[in-house]
């Protein structure tokens, strides 16, 4: 039987392999020898998601393997998430995420929510067509450190100044990094609807808001 | 063999009405004559300013003859047309377009006329989203979208259905009605000698599968886990996609129409049949229509599929003329080799990225290296492109942009 290193190191090649079958098996064989759910998610199959997202971004990986991992980790995801709530050890941070009203793509937006669980966050997805109101709504209730609003159909981009001022509204807004994105997001729009970043790919979604974090890159409202 | 079409949440009133009756049914005011002409009257001003006509040009660039500069060719979404029409006010929307197709005949002319635009591009306003039973909507910025789940999830779905029909399912009869108006108005007013008019009938075999029959997480799966389905779901797509590829040419009456593709989206390996699919549509359509018909790629790995593609027939003169490159294609002087040296046709546009964030020596940048890209060999039959641009580009963007390929353009 394997021990835990090995079976990170497996969880990692079956992810970069998008061999779901496998990844499966890893994860019962996992449980069986107490590797804990999170460092499944996070030490397993985190590593492989991000050699797909970077090889992605870099145009050495296909979108399709971008998509399938990505709904590799979910699936894992929702397989090992009741365990990780029964040990009493929550996900982590909370990231609100959602398409904004009068959008419904949700492709993107399912892989920056893999690529951030990966990452250890306990993703809310809030889904599509989604208000301002219902935005603020989630970021309350469930805490928040993070928000971000997808949005694909550049007309509807301006609606994320509406989700920022409804996070303003609801007093949450000073305690979260608000980011957004979608395919021809700009920083210089980000910044226009009130958003501390833009991320046009999950990777590079992910960085910016770890750099927001370590005060590599300063808030909105400190610059 | 039945037609299983969804149905479509907040339709317009001529949504699903034949195309005879929507010819039944539309007419203009002596107010909305005036408007059009007007709009003829600025492009034909537009077109006096150079000696070639853009209808020689583009022959001469289809027929590899000498001609005075690449075609300059823009892509732009009804939403785009819109925006023109009621000079950026954000007020008329893309769905009143959907609504009532006298709006997407007025946009296009006012966007054509306002931009020196040197073809009338009919752009999509639907890609089929319900015409294989997938509930959708329409929403207001945008083409239409699912509003349920694609419903094939099995091959037993696909048993007994068959291909619409463009004339009268689903939008398609308002976008032949769109594209044979344009026509008429063209030939009344003296434009259809001197100017193409372009259709399309995307999506390709693979992306309107993925898109409108299996969804696209799925159908990525399907390709690696069940490859038999995507096999009947393209094939069956493709069945689509030459009914309405040869309706926009021979009922629409445009001079030329492209097809989108998402090969790039996923390995070749394992895939190279639907190469086959490209070849099936390219070869019944180019048969039916006698036009020239063209690929348009938005992904950069489309690059390894040439090869396929020519081997398969899904480029060559009895199929596909030639690909279309969107911005996202990166080594598009790869793809401007393979095409020079098979004699084909070549578009290469600059992101729509670059066209909305600039700034203004980035986007000249850009466009000069395609430019000198599609330049290579003389009376090649390569173009440059601008497009699909997007909603957020500036009118000041996109006029400087035009000029900048219109100068980077000459031979």
């Amino acid at each position: 039987m394997s021990n835990k290193a090995e079976i990170l190191g497996k969880m990692k090649d079956a992810v970069i392999d998008l061999d779901d079958d496998l990844l499966f098996e890893l994860i019962d064989e996992g449980l069986k020898i107490d590797v804990a759910p999170l460092d499944m998610i996070m030490e397993g199959m985190n590593p492989g998601l991000n050699i797909i997202g970077e090889g992605f971004d870099t145009g050495k990986r296909f979108m399709s393997d971008l998509v399938i991992a990505g709904d590799m980790l979910n699936d894992a995801t929702d397989k090992l998430r009741p365990l990780i709530e029964a040990g009493g050890k929550p996900m982590g941070e909370t990231l609100i995420i959602g398409t904004v009203e009068g959008d419904v793509h949700f492709i993107g937006k399912r892989i920056v929510g893999a690529v951030f669980t990966a990452n250890g966050y306990n993703v809310v997805d809030i889904g599509e067509n989604k208000s301002a109101k219902e935005f603020a709504e989630a970021a309350k209730k469930h805490n928040a450190t993070v928000v971000g609003a997808s949005a694909i159909l550049s007309p509807v981009k301006a609606y994320c100044g509406n989700i920022n001022k409804a996070l303003v509204d609801a007093g949450v807004r000073d305690n979260l990094i608000y980011i957004v994105g979608g395919w021809a997001f700009t920083d210089e729009q980000a910044e226009e609807y009130g958003a501390d970043a833009a991320g046009t790919s999950a990777i590079e979604a992910i960085k910016k808001v770890k750099m927001l974090k370590a005060g590599e890159v300063a808030l909105l409202k400190n610059r | 063999m039945s037609i299983k079409l969804g149905k479509m949440k907040g339709a317009g009133p001529y949504y699903a009405k034949s195309l005879d009756e929507l010819n039944a049914s539309l007419s203009w005011s002596p107010e909305e004559e005036r408007e059009i002409e007007r709009y003829c009257e600025k492009i034909h001003k537009n077109i006096s300013e150079e000696e070639m006509t853009p209808m020689e040009r583009f022959k001469a660039t289809m027929e590899g003859k000498e001609r005075d500069r690449l075609v300059v060719e823009t892509f732009f979404h009804p939403s785009y047309a819109m925006r023109t029409l009621d000079g950026f006010a954000d007020a008329v929307k893309s769905i009143d377009a959907y609504y009532y197709p006298k709006l997407l005949v007025k946009s296009h002319l006012a966007t054509t006329a306002r931009y020196k635009m040197e073809r009338m591009f009919c752009g999509p306003i639907s890609y089929g989203e319900e015409l294989f039973g997938c509930d959708s909507m329409f929403i207001e910025n945008g083409n239409p979208v699912h509003e349920a789940d694609p419903p094939i999830k099995t091959i037993e779905d696909l048993e007994g259905l068959e291909a619409p029909d463009p004339t009268k399912h689903g939008m398609f009869a308002q976008y032949l009605w769109f594209c044979q108006e344009m026509r008429r108005i063209f030939d009344k007013y003296q434009l259809s000698n001197i100017m193409p008019i372009e259709g399309s009938f995307c999506e390709g075999p693979d992306g309107f599968a993925c898109a409108h029959m299996t969804g696209y997480n799925q159908y990525l799966k399907f390709m690696r886990k069940n490859p038999e389905l995507c096999k009947k779901a393209s094939n069956l797509a493709s069945d689509w996609l030459i009914k309405l590829g040869t309706a926009v040419t021979n009922l629409g009456k445009v001079d030329y129409s492209y097809m989108c593709s998402v090969v790039g989206m996923y390995p070749i390996k394992g895939s190279e049949w639907i190469a086959g699919e490209y070849a099936r549509i390219g070869k019944a359509v180019k048969a039916a229509v006698k036009k020239p018909i063209l690929h348009a790629w938005a992904f950069n790995g489309a690059i390894d599929w040439l090869d396929e593609m020519l081997k398969a027939g899904a480029l060559g003169d009895d199929s596909f003329d030639g690909v279309m490159c969107t911005g996202d294609i990166n080594d598009y002087n790869i793809v401007n080799d393979f095409l020079q040296k098979n004699n084909m046709y070549g578009c290469y546009a600059p992101s729509d990225k670059l066209l909305v964030s600039g700034p203004m020596s980035k986007i000249e940048e850009e466009i000069k290296g395609r430019c000198d890209a599609a330049k290579k060999i003389p009376n090649n039959r390569c173009t440059i492109g601008l497009g699909a641009i997007d909603y957020y580009t500036t009118p000041e963007h996109l006029d400087a942009s035009i000029a900048a390929s219109m100068k980077f353009a000459k031979i």
